[in-house]
Formats: C-alpha cells, sequence, structure tokens
C-alpha cells in the first residue's frame, strides 16, 4: 500500500469525500431541517463528526443529535435526543433512537441521513403514539426491557431461568440460592431457590452443572420499574437501608423489579448490585431450556428424549455436545478411555486431560445445556472384566448413537437393538476421507449383515479412505490421520438424522447416508452425500422385519 | 460334573428341537463368517498353541453350535412358464451368524 492510500484511508470520511457531507447537507435542508456541526466534535484524529439538526415535525421542531461513526457510510450514523415524550425505541440512558431493528443489516451506505429520518422517524414517533394495536403494525415484537439498554461492561452475568420467577405476592425479601460458575476470567450468577425472610423456599428451583458453587444472597423486591435517576450507589443504599441485617457491606445484593419482559408485557426482572464504595450493577438475563428451545423450536420434542451413545471421542464428541445444544434431556455416554494430550486436536480440549472421556464429554454438555441428565458408563463394551449394564439400558432409551467405530461393537449393538430401539452408526474413513450413518430399523428391511454383505458386492457405496499408514504414537495402539472438522460433518448429520428419528419420522432420511469429502484418488472435493435405502440381502440368513416404508414410498 | 467341558452344555441346547443347526451351516458345524475364519494362519478355535502353523485337531462337530435360534417363515414369490407359486420357506437361523469379512474400509472416529 503507498504512503498516499494509506493516508487518505486515514483521513475522515468528509474529508476524503467531501461530496458526501454536502450531499447530507442539502438533502436535509430540502427535507425542512436545519443542520449545523457542533463546534469541537468534528475530530480527523477520530473520524467522528457531530451534526445538530432540527427535525420538523407537526407543531414543533424535534432536536436531534446526529454522531456520524468513522467508518462512515458503511455504517449507519447513531441519531440521540433528549426529548423525554419518546418513551419507546429510545434509549432512556444514551438518548439513542431505534431508528433500524438492525442498524447495520439494514443500514445502506447509498442512504442519506435525511432519507433515513424521512422513512423511520415519523414510525418511531407513531409507534409511541399510537394505540396498541395499531403500534403493532409498525415494529419489531421485542420486549424494551432496562436490560436493553444498561450494560456494565463487565464479565459477570446474571441468570435467571423466565419459568421459576413467580413468586407470592407478599414475599417481598428473603435469601436466593444462587449458583456460581466462573471457567476463565468471568462469572455467572444464577438465581435458583428463593426463599422469604425466615429461610423458606417460595419458589425457584436450583441450576445443577456446571455450577459447582451455590452461596445464599440476600433479595428484595422494588416495586416499581427502573427510572433514569437510578443509578447503582442509589438502589444499594436503598438495599442497606432496608435489609440492614442482610446486606454486607462489600456483599451483592439481588433486586426484583417491575419491566417489560415481553412485548409489551409487563413482569418481574431480576439486577444484582455489587457493593462496596463503588457499587456497580448487572441486569439479568433470561436463560433457561425455555429460552433456549424458543430459538430452535424444531427440537423441542429432544427435551424428552433418552439417547445412549456408545465412543465419545472426534464423532462422539461432537455428537454429544450437539445434542446437548439442541436441548436433549438425557445421555447415556458410554466410553472405557481417558482424554490423552496427544489427541485433542480432535476431541475435547487440553482442560480436560486425563479425565474419562465420558466425564470429559459430560462437562462439555452441561456446559452448553445446565439442566441435562447425564449418565455415565466408563467401560470398554465387549472387554473381558468390565462391568456395564447396557444390555438392559438400551431398551429403556429412545435412541441408541454408535459412535464407536469399532465393528464388533457395531454388530452387536445392531442384534441388542433389535427389534424395537432404533440405534445409529455413525463411522469416519481413515483419514477422514469420508464416511458413514446407517439407521435400524431400516426403510428397506435390511439388517447389519445385509449391510456388509452389501458392501462386499459394492451395492452400497464405499466411502474414499486414505491409503495413508496409520500415524503412530510409539508402540501403543496406533490412531489415524483426519481432522476434526471433517469428521464434524459426519457427527453433525448424525444428529439431525437422530433428532428428526425422535419424532417418529423414518422417512426422511435413507438407511444408509454416504460422505464423501475427497474423490477415491484423494483429491478434495465440497462434502458431497448419497443415500440409499438397505434392502434385504438375498445372502442374509438373519431374521428381517417388514420394510418400514410403505407401498407408496418403496414406489 | 465339576471337569465336564463346556461345550456340552451348548450340545444338549442345541440338540432340542428348535435349536438344531441351520440348513445353510457348514458340514463341520460350525457357522462361518468372522468367528471362524483363519487368523494368523490357523483357525481362530484352536488352543495348540505349541503348532500354531497347522489347522486345529478336528472337534466335536457340535462344538460351535451356537445356542440360540430364531425361526424365520418367509414367502417367495415364484413365477414359472406356468404359473406363478408363493412358496412359505421357513429355516432356523442361529443368531450368531454372520456374513464373511469384506475389504471395507475399517471405520474411525
Amino acid at each position: 500500500m503507498g504512503e498516499s492510500t494509506a493516508a487518505a484511508r486515514n483521513a475522515p470520511w468528509w474529508l476524503t469525500d467531501p461530496g458526501r457531507w454536502a450531499a447530507e447537507k442539502a438533502a436535509l435542508r430540502a427535507a425542512g431541517a436545519t443542520v449545523r456541526r457542533l463546534p469541537g466534535t468534528s475530530n480527523p484524529t477520530t473520524g467522528v463528526m457531530q451534526v445538530s439538526v432540527g427535525w420538523p415535525e407537526v407543531g414543533r421542531r424535534l432536536r436531534l443529535r446526529v454522531t456520524f461513526p468513522p467508518e462512515y457510510p458503511w455504517f449507519p450514523p447513531e441519531v440521540t435526543t433528549d426529548d423525554t415524550s419518546i418513551r419507546r425505541h429510545h434509549n432512556p440512558k444514551s438518548g439513542a433512537l431505534c431508528l433500524l431493528a438492525d442498524p447495520d443489516a439494514m443500514w445502506h451506505p447509498g442512504t442519506l441521513l435525511a432519507d433515513l429520518l424521512t422513512a423511520q422517524l415519523p414510525r418511531l414517533l407513531a409507534a409511541n403514539e399510537l394505540p396498541l394495536v395499531d403500534a403493532a403494525a409498525l415494529e419489531h415484537h421485542e420486549a424494551e426491557g432496562a436490560r436493553t439498554f444498561v450494560g456494565t461492561g463487565q464479565p459477570v452475568s446474571l441468570l435467571v431461568d423466565p419459568d421459576h420467577s413467580s413468586l407470592p405476592t407478599q414475599t417481598t425479601s428473603g435469601w436466593v440460592h444462587v449458583g456460581l460458575h466462573g471457567p476463565y476470567d468471568n462469572l455467572m450468577i444464577a438465581v435458583g431457590r428463593i426463599a422469604d425472610e425466615s429461610g423458606m423456599c417460595v419458589a425457584g428451583q436450583d441450576w445443577g452443572p456446571p455450577f459447582g458453587q451455590h452461596q445464599w444472597l440476600p433479595w428484595l423486591r422494588l416495586d416499581r420499574s427502573l427510572t433514569s435517576a437510578d443509578t447503582p450507589a442509589r438502589l444499594w443504599d436503598h438495599a442497606r437501608t432496608t435489609l440492614p441485617d442482610m446486606a454486607r457491606k462489600d456483599g451483592i445484593v439481588l433486586l426484583r423489579f417491575r419491566d417489560e419482559i415481553g412485548y409489551r408485557t409487563d413482569g418481574w426482572a431480576w439486577l444484582a448490585i455489587y457493593g462496596g464504595t463503588a457499587p456497580t450493577w448487572i441486569l439479568a438475563e433470561p436463560a433457561g431450556p425455555r429460552t433456549w428451545a424458543a430459538r430452535i423450536p424444531e427440537y423441542t420434542h429432544l427435551a424428552r428424549a433418552h439417547i445412549v451413545l456408545i465412543g465419545t471421542g472426534s464423532l462422539g464428541a461432537t455428537i454429544a455436545t450437539a445434542l446437548a445444544c439442541a436441548g436433549l434431556g438425557e445421555l447415556t455416554l458410554v466410553d472405557g478411555d481417558r482424554v490423552r494430550a496427544a489427541t485433542i486436536c480432535r476431541q475435547t480440549p487440553l482442560s480436560t486431560t486425563g479425565l474419562p472421556k465420558t466425564a470429559a464429554v459430560a462437562h462439555a454438555c452441561y456446559d452448553h445445556q445446565p439442566g441435562i441428565v447425564i449418565h455415565e458408563v466408563r467401560a470398554q463394551i465387549g472387554a473381558v472384566g468390565e462391568a456395564h449394564d447396557l444390555a438392559a439400558t438400551i431398551p429403556a432409551s429412545d435412541l441408541v448413537i454408535d459412535a464407536a467405530a469399532n465393528p464388533a461393537l457395531s454388530r452387536w449393538l445392531a442384534t441388542t437393538c433389535e427389534p424395537d430401539t432404533d440405534l445409529i452408526t455413525a463411522a469416519g474413513t481413515w483419514g477422514a476421507w469420508g464416511g458413514s450413518i446407517v439407521t435400524y430399523p431400516t426403510r428397506g428391511g435390511g439388517c447389519w449383515a445385509c449391510l456388509e454383505l452389501h458392501r462386499a458386492d459394492h451395492t452400497l457405496p464405499w466411502p474414499p479412505a486414505s491409503p495413508e499408514p496409520a500415524a503412530t504414537d510409539g508402540c501403543s495402539a496406533p490412531t489415524f490421520p483426519g481432522a476434526h472438522h471433517d469428521l464434524a460433518d459426519l457427527a453433525h448429520h448424525a444428529v439431525r438424522v437422530a433428532a428428526t428419528r425422535l419424532t417418529g419420522d423414518t422417512a426422511t432420511w435413507a438407511d444408509v447416508t454416504t460422505l464423501s469429502l475427497r474423490t477415491p484418488d484423494g483429491q478434495r472435493i465440497p462434502p458431497t452425500w448419497s443415500a440409499d435405502d438397505l434392502p434385504v440381502h438375498p445372502a442374509c440368513r438373519r431374521p428381517h422385519r417388514d420394510s418400514l416404508l410403505t407401498p407408496a414410498q418403496s414406489a | 460334573m465339576p471337569d465336564e467341558e463346556p461345550t456340552t452344555a451348548a450340545h444338549t441346547e442345541a440338540t432340542q428341537p428348535d435349536a438344531s443347526p441351520a440348513p445353510h451351516a457348514a458340514d463341520d458345524g460350525r457357522p462361518p463368517g468372522p468367528a471362524t475364519e483363519a487368523v494368523h494362519g490357523h483357525p481362530a478355535d484352536t488352543d495348540d498353541a505349541s503348532n500354531p502353523g497347522t489347522p486345529a485337531s478336528p472337534e466335536p462337530a457340535d462344538a460351535l453350535v451356537p445356542t440360540g435360534v430364531r425361526r424365520i417363515e418367509r414367502t417367495v414369490h415364484r413365477r414359472t412358464t406356468i404359473e406363478d407359486v408363493d412358496e412359505t420357506v421357513v429355516e432356523d437361523v442361529p443368531l450368531t451368524w454372520a456374513p464373511p469379512a469384506s475389504a471395507y474400509p475399517k471405520p474411525v472416529g
């Protein structure tokens, strides 16, 4: 980059593009507005410019302060006002107006400030003035709670499950049992059981893992909404005065206050105040199974399901955490290995080295979904002397996923799951060049032995596999070359198939899904999937159930 | 009979009416498949460690007869030049029957 180009890029936008600033002024004046650069606010070093705009409204002139960012016009300007008659879509702390629901996505660099105000300001004002039924057509249906406008900038979060927030009206203060979790330089405080001043629990439910520590903190009800006059110090003084025996001088007090908790819906919200010489506050974030499920509504049925996952290596760990993310209710993890530092390139992280793999994966699952019920079976299935009760666990589950990459185990599982428990077998190939996912009972009626016979005949496709020798370390068991992100393609599809299967849908996915990430000679290709049903092989001597497909589907 | 060979129990069960060897089973009474495939040049069921390069001594024909079978009835549709015939075939299939091994890629995960 030449020096002149770099200098031009560092110059403020109104100098590099003077025509744009001229166009902005002309458009504002054409719209009947007044515009004036605020003295001392056009800083060439920061690239920020501020202007005062008098915007014509019916019967008045609305005073606006507009701040253009240094990257203008690629990003939109911020428009603020001190006009307190505007209550919705107006940040009470900063004064910013929400002219665009998603400013960066909805802003176009060809838009002038005057265009933005002409198009959006009347809508914003109307949403403030019209009855709800009319205003609802003009705005996004999002709650504008206090949390929307107040941020602490600190790595501390207060979590509240909205399903646990109903309290008896006569209970105005007491104790709350919070869960604490802070694996890094952050801290999460989760509101659990809530008790009155006598210590009797009146609502709520404690958070399980990963919240490893719990503590009782005092809480107090504030029978009003927050106002712009409220500050952490003021609320802290109020709490200390109201609860002199409960609130420690440098402790934490939780406040329950009125707020908009849903679109134009009033309710109770929480905030925590850190005391001490300079009190600060953290407004609660709603979080819990229902909150998460609302973001992935297709998968709410997983909350009632129990999956047994055998093998928690690269495929299994990815499958487990994806299932936890998607809201699975209960998971049995089966693996007899421990995490080795040598394999963290495709499994759980270094911090889990030495743990049983099931425990390492369980921690990751809890982190993705507090509340998931996890059972660990730390056993190598099929090895002499390994105690487990899988043959009894499997019939009580809804689905089994075999990610152990062990043909002997796959055959045993397929037989053990027959005839009533669904089974998904996921396996990659050497080098993670591809892999396959097989689902039983099959649509085509074939069994695991039919699969092997069809593969032997090549009547089912073979995924590509690297011919490279194994990557070994010392004289221990050889491992394989292959990246986590390649196997993750396979793992995530296994989760898709499992989630579909748990709805009772046996028609969407074919019996055998084969993934190719390479050509047979090793050239990389975009992930390519083939789908085949698994019919009964004529040479198979095992018993077979009827096809899951209806005659119409078979046709 | 503390010294009784464990295969006797299998033999006793296999001789029950519903537990007879499957018609397709090999002549020596063993089910086909990997469980009886040769490993390292000698049959998997040998215990003759002193002479690993030679086949194992013959064992009783029923030594590896599976202890569980499943009866299958299936209808086979035959089309001849004269007529179409639905014929019911009944087979007793050992639960441990397995197809022969193939060169399908080793799974990883």
